[in-house]
């Protein structure tokens, strides 16, 4: 496929030319954090190294790196090295224990941002000739306007219509020829099961063919699903607020994110802080070598990946970023916020009602992230009046939701309800499966048999024998018949399976729901079961 | 002989068999419960009974582990007739005194209206100003 480039000279520069370039980098931004940011030459005075030390990659790495913790004890704006006249832009994200970080960016900042955008924009095929929905939310978040700004770089129309009201978006993806999706790739299913539920086609009732989708872990499986239900090309995105935001899209290849090594030098580390062979696994160390406002040298963002440097078939020469496979910390992604254990705990100790034993526990039915925080109440407070009990559920509540700034199903349990453990990782039990759920019955997972093997050749005749074949097992639709014989349960069987396969499956199911009687007749989607709303 | 009764509420969680549990101990402990109220909570209930000797009871649950409170409650005498709770309610409610929950108990000789209410002094003296009996300690 011959693609066009945004940025060309750079984007297939030679290797060896990129990594001159590196290094050149490198050295003047030490040189010039050195002269400008008290942390960092305080750091370097520490480490006993020098700038003009920097003379290769290797001596690159006796800098001392920087965390997440750093961030947090400079808070609100202390390791900008720009004063608020230069800067034009502000986003802030949420921390570590309470604290939020804030970035701050220059008009170059905001450039370079946008440039690493526009060329991945590009590299998967978008242009001016598409029109780019943007479901990420708009404000401090730097999901919405970063690629916001990068669609209109590349000269796309964009419907800045942010997070939310799904009716609309879907109304809207109908009636204007939008092309390219932006959001988590959560809500895409989510859009994907509304159409459903409605009989909209995305493929044949919109023209959306490309999407970038991130800000929450996924796996590949996932893209595949994703694409087979919608059509869509889904891209992968990579980024944090520290870096800019959003930053690296995969290309059109789909085989990692091109990481524009003029903005961004990343090491990849193993557990000894030495660098990784090309496309082993390890620590991302991030330095961002154009970052004036805020700059990060060596950073720590805590995720694990592998780069690769061979030649990608697009024929950019700039390193791929594979899947973020991992964390070295606990932090936990949910719905696309990083949510810190230690921020659950510092809510917790301001309500004395608590105890310090708390558990979160993840699923993800449906592909949506749901929280749950159990926490113990303290026995010395413990009330047996009702109103009370909820007043303080409820502002334990309130209180996560304004901290972690997703809502968490808060839990206030007695004491001694929760399991002991040492150490932390044992506070958290992450049910979320990447892959496909699993019904919890055995009678479901029977049907969901059928109907994959039905909706995978979506074959009326293989459905046919499929629904045969399970009308035969008189047993189980008997069993079946018995947990979810009445109407009314059926709406709540039905979605799980619409959230794994298509239309088929609500076929399917209907046709069982109305037992044999169906079996000639076969498919009417008009009647009878109404898939709830998430 | 205290007007104010003394109520044990017991926390059981939320789970098949936990009362069956907290009943087994109570038997255990020859805990005489004399009435009781079942309530519960998102995540677990509240077994609020009144007992026989609930001091000594309190401290033989205690040592058994289990998680339990004390708490006070009235208790109005009512006849075996229409309107009997109506006095006692509409003379605490003017008072503006609130009632949080309540059950009831038909003993050998009297059937009473267990109450709990926000201040329990203050609803006694209400109640036996207005000529309203109420049960004793001694009495159940």
């Amino acid at each position: 496929m011959t693609m066009a480039f945004w940025n060309e000279e750079i984007e297939t520069m030679p290797r060896e030319k990129l990594e001159e370039m590196q290094l050149r980098l490198l050295r003047a931004k030490v040189e010039e954090m050195y002269e400008i940011s008290p942390f960092f030459r305080g750091r370097m005075d520490e480490a006993g190294v020098k700038p003009e030390d920097i003379t290769s990659f290797e001596a690159f790495r006796k800098v001392p790196f920087m965390r997440k913790s750093d961030l947090r004890d400079n808070y609100p704006d202390k390791l900008f090295v720009r004063p608020y006249d230069e800067l034009v832009r502000v986003h802030v994200s949420s921390g570590t224990t309470g604290k939020p970080t804030v970035v701050g960016y220059t008009r170059k900042d905001l450039e370079n941002w946008t440039e690493s955008l526009a060329r991945g924009m590009t590299s998967f095929g978008m242009s001016s000739k598409d029109m780019f929905q943007n479901f990420h939310g708009y404000g401090l978040f730097t999901g919405g306007l970063g690629v916001h700004y990068g669609a209109e770089k590349v000269g796309a129309t964009v419907l800045p219509i942010g997070t939310g009201n799904t009716e609309r978006q879907i109304q809207l993806m109908q009636d204007l020829p939008v092309t390219v999706w932006a959001g988590t790739p959560s809500y895409m299913f989510h859009i994907a099961d509304v159409c459903d539920q409605k009989g909209i086609d995305i493929r044949k009732d919109t023209k959306v063919r490309l999407a970038i989708a991130g800000g929450e872990p996924w796996s590949e499986s996932m893209r595949q699903k994703l694409q087979d239900r919608t059509g869509v090309r889904v891209h992968n995105c990579y980024g944090a607020s520290e870096f800019y935001g959003p930053m690296f899209l995969e290309c059109s290849e789909q085989c990692g994110l091109h990481v524009w090594a003029d903005l961004c030098y990343m090491e990849i580390l193993d557990e000894n802080g030495e660098p990784c062979k090309d496309g082993e696994r390890g620590e991302i160390v991030v330095t961002m070598l154009q970052k004036e406002a805020f700059p990060l040298i060596r950073y720590k963002i805590g995720d694990i990946s592998a780069l690769d440097w061979s030649p990608c078939k697009c024929g950019r020469t700039h390193p791929r970023l594979m899947r973020i496979s991992g964390r070295t910390d606990d932090m936990l992604v949910v719905r696309g916020v990083n949510v810190f254990p230690s921020q659950i705990e510092s809510v917790i100790g301001e309500m004395p009602f608590l105890s310090p034993f708390y558990h979160i526990t993840l699923n993800n039915a449906n592909y949506m992230d749901s929280m749950v925080v159990e926490v113990e109440l303290d026995e010395d407070h413990l009330t047996e009046d009702m109103v009370e009990l909820s007043r303080m559920t409820r502002l334990t509540a309130d209180r996560m939701k304004s901290i972690l700034n997703i809502k968490a199903d808060v839990r206030l349990v007695l004491p001694g309800t929760l399991p002991r453990f040492e150490g932390k990782a044992s506070h958290v039990t992450d049910n979320r499966s990447y892959e496909r759920s699993v019904p919890s019955h055995p009678v479901l997972g029977y049907l969901e048999m059928v109907a994959v093997h039905a909706a995978r050749g979506v074959d009326t005749v293989l459905l046919q024998v499929a629904v045969e074949e399970y009308l035969h097992r008189k047993e189980v639709l008997s069993e079946f018949a018995t947990v979810f014989g009445q109407a009314g349960h059926f709406a709540s069987v039905a979605v799980p399976f619409l959230r794994l396969e298509d239309a088929v499956l609500l076929q399917l199911l209907q046709l069982l729901g109305h037992g044999v009687a169906g079996r000639d007749g076969l498919i009417d989607l008009s009647a009878g079961l109404v898939p709830e709303e998430v | 002989m205290s007007k104010i009764i003394t109520q044990l509420s017991i926390f059981v969680n939320n789970e098949p068999g936990r009362l069956a549990h907290i009943v087994g101990v109570l038997r255990d402990c020859g805990v005489n419960m004399k009435a009781f109220n079942l309530a519960e909570s998102a995540e677990f209930g509240i077994l609020r009974a009144i007992v026989e000797d609930p001091e000594d009871a309190y401290s033989r649950l205690k040592a058994k582990d289990v998680i339990v409170r004390k708490t006070d409650v009235i208790g109005v005498v009512i006849a075996d007739e229409p309107g009997s709770i109506f006095k006692a309610a509409d003379l605490l409610g003017r008072a503006g005194i609130n009632i949080e929950y309540g059950y009831a108990y038909t003993g050998r000789n009297k059937a009473a209206f267990f109450l709990r209410v926000d201040d329990a002094a203050k609803a006694v003296r209400e109640l036996e100003c207005a000529g309203i009996e109420l049960i004793t300690d001694q009495e159940i």
